[in-house]
């Protein structure tokens, strides 16, 4: 696709893909080889300064700070990529159905949506997180539902104004159907804006996801994740800031990096777009 | 006229759209027929319903258009009463349409290539990946494309106006239509390549007898190209026949300020250009008489009154204007 090939021309993007890559890669390799593991005490180890033994020093039970950033990640970072593509794949489905729709179904369907949108996301975490079974991850649901919105409008949009292009109608004068449109020109237009905002999507998952560890809403312990090592070292912030601080600045390098993506994406669709008049 | 030189006769073909400020007639009493190796011209300034013939005869209207009365028979069959499904069948098989603008009309995410063989393949499901390629290089050397092999592999934005056009008319002829229907192709392209568009329709219409129904709002492209002219108003057809009869007799008040309205090679300036006083009209309040009568020099009482009906003058010419009633053609 040579769309893929533009976003990686783009220096910034490439540049933020890769350090996304990488912190990925490192979570899910990391838990390997690292001796140590996240739930393993050392009272002799505890408040540990980083060291070669532990690079990132340990925490008040002595446990290793990487080897639990690394797990954290595995947590914090799948529930931010699995909430935002069941949003993007319900919030697609629900844009190109009420678009194409229109009328009657149209209106419940973005009615539902504003309903949706009017609760806090961290409030539907926590609801579902409740009914669900707390400490099992049920809050994903709750994250995910809250991410559904923004889709459907941007692919609604999209829709209605694919609908009434030249090319839509000169396709329809050729003969072809609706199943033949909504395949072809519609999702094939659609996919990069959805693209943009699934790095959006995603972005605001991963901080609902933080912000839920944080306050205590998460996988369950002794299992880490990115807000709740936060949460931990914020008791050290004074004699051990770097307990809190690398949890923290590794949420804001991800956040930052999904968001340079999706520019990039977006600079890139449009560069695509205005090539021949350059 | 012979009937069984027709293709296609649409007769009474009346369009309504539903708006928030009312009911427009976009059409209300249009009636003109396409003839086998023919070329007929639709001609009518903005608004007189000239496209919205067209797209009815398709069945691709617009969602809150509608077609209230009328029959477009084809082949023996009326267009208007087939389904969305037996349509589709007929669009791009039996009858394409090219468009206005061709920089849009084609989808920007897709190769030539692609969008050439979709269309073929989506209509012959049996034709080969290659065999496709293969009929659509040839349809883009017919089109008079140089280097077809190229052009099949660029997306339309590194194609210049009149290749996308070309390109259309490619994909419109793949499937070897008994009619194709021209919107305006030539309008959004400049004048060399408007002249390069109309000599590839007139070497189509004479090497593979193709039918053509040409809209166009410039009677300078009518009298290149086309065989018959039907002239529209406001939804109304005012007079319909051949090319030359148009330029040597034509008779109907609006047929003659639109002429006179052409600026001439040969005019020295001296006379300021003919225009048309007064506004088109409001398709929402149709005038009850003839809806050319407040714009009309010669308009007298009937005019005012009744709708006029369409008079045949015989050898294919008719005209809808109460002159004619009174005997008064020559004096037009």
């Amino acid at each position: 696709m040579r769309q893929i090939g533009a976003i990686l021309r783009n220096p910034v993007s490439a540049a933020a893909l890769a350090v996304l890559l990488a912190i990925i890669l490192f979570c899910v390799i990391y838990p390997f080889v690292s001796p140590y593991t996240y739930w393993e005490v050392n009272p002799g180890d505890r408040h540990q300064m980083p060291s070669a033994e532990h690079p990132f020093g340990t925490d008040y039970l002595g446990r290793d700070l990487l080897v639990r950033m690394a797990w954290g990640g595995r947590v914090t970072l799948s529930v931010a990529f699995l909430t935002g593509l069941i949003a993007a794949a319900a919030g697609t489905l629900a844009g190109i159905v009420s678009g194409f729709a229109g009328g009657f179904a149209d209106s419940v369907i973005m009615r539902v949506m504003d309903a949706i949108s009017s609760v806090p996301s961290l409030l539907l975490a926590i609801v579902f997180d409740y009914l669900l079974g707390m400490g099992h991850g049920n809050f994903l649901f709750g994250i995910a539902i809250a991410g559904i919105p923004p889709f459907a409008r941007i692919v609604r949009a999209a829709v209605l104004e694919i609908g009434t292009s030249s090319y839509v109608a000169a396709s329809r004068a050729l003969g072809a159907g609706p199943v033949h449109i909504i395949k072809e020109h519609v999702i094939h237009n659609v996919m990069p804006l959805a693209a943009v905002q699934a790095t959006t999507s995603v972005a605001d998952a991963l901080t609902t996801c933080t912000v839920l560890g944080y306050i205590g809403v998460s996988i369950g312990a002794p299992r880490p994740e990115w807000g709740l090592l936060f949460d931990l070292g914020r008791k050290q912030l004074r004699s051990m800031p770097h307990l809190s601080l690398i949890p923290a600045l590794t949420i804001t390098v991800c956040i930052v990096c999904l968001y340079l993506l999706g520019n990039g994406i977006r600079d890139s669709l449009s560069a695509e777009g205005d090539r021949h008049e350059r | 006229m012979s009937g069984s030189g027709i293709l296609l006769d649409v007769k009474g073909l009346r369009v309504s759209f539903s708006t928030p400020r009312g009911k427009v007639r976009a059409v209300s009493d249009a009636s003109f027929s396409v003839r086998r190796g023919e070329v007929t011209g639709i001609v009518g300034e903005s608004g007189s319903g000239k496209s919205v013939s067209a797209y009815a005869v398709l069945g691709l209207l617009a969602g809150n258009g509608r077609v209230e009365a009328g029959s477009a028979v084809f082949c023996g069959r009326d267009l208007l009463a087939l389904g969305e499904k037996e349509l589709r069948s007929v669009r791009g098989n039996e009858i394409s349409m090219v468009f206005q603008d061709p920089m849009t009309a084609l989808d920007p995410l897709f190769t030539v290539g692609s969008f050439l063989t979709e269309v073929l393949r989506s209509h012959s499901p049996q034709t080969g990946r290659k065999e496709a390629w293969k009929k659509s290089v040839e349809m883009l050397s017919v089109m008079g494309i140089r280097d077809p092999e190229d052009v099949m592999r660029r997306c339309p934005d590194s194609l210049s106006g009149g290749m996308c056009q070309r390109v259309m008319i490619a994909a419109a002829l793949l499937c070897d239509p008994q009619l194709l229907i021209a919107d305006e192709p030539t309008t959004a392209l400049d004048v060399t390549i408007q002249e390069e568009i109309l000599s590839l329709i007139q070497k189509l219409k004479e090497e593979r007898g193709m039918s053509v129904l040409f809209i166009t709002h410039d009677l300078g492209v009518v009298a290149r190209l086309c065989d018959r002219v039907s002239v529209m108003y406001g939804g109304f057809v005012m007079e319909s026949c051949s090319v030359d009869q148009v330029y040597s007799g034509a008779v109907h008040p609006y047929t003659k300020a639109l002429l006179s309205a052409i600026p001439r090679l040969d005019d020295r300036g001296e006379e300021p250009l003919a225009a048309l006083e007064g506004e088109p009209i409001d398709p929402v309040h149709l005038p009850e008489g003839c809806v050319f009568a407040p714009r009309c020099r010669y308009c007298f009482e009937d005019c005012l009154k009744t709708r006029p009906e369409t008079f045949d003058l015989g050898d294919g010419h008719s005209a809808a204007c109460h002159l004619l009633k009174k005997g008064g053609k020559a004096d037009v």
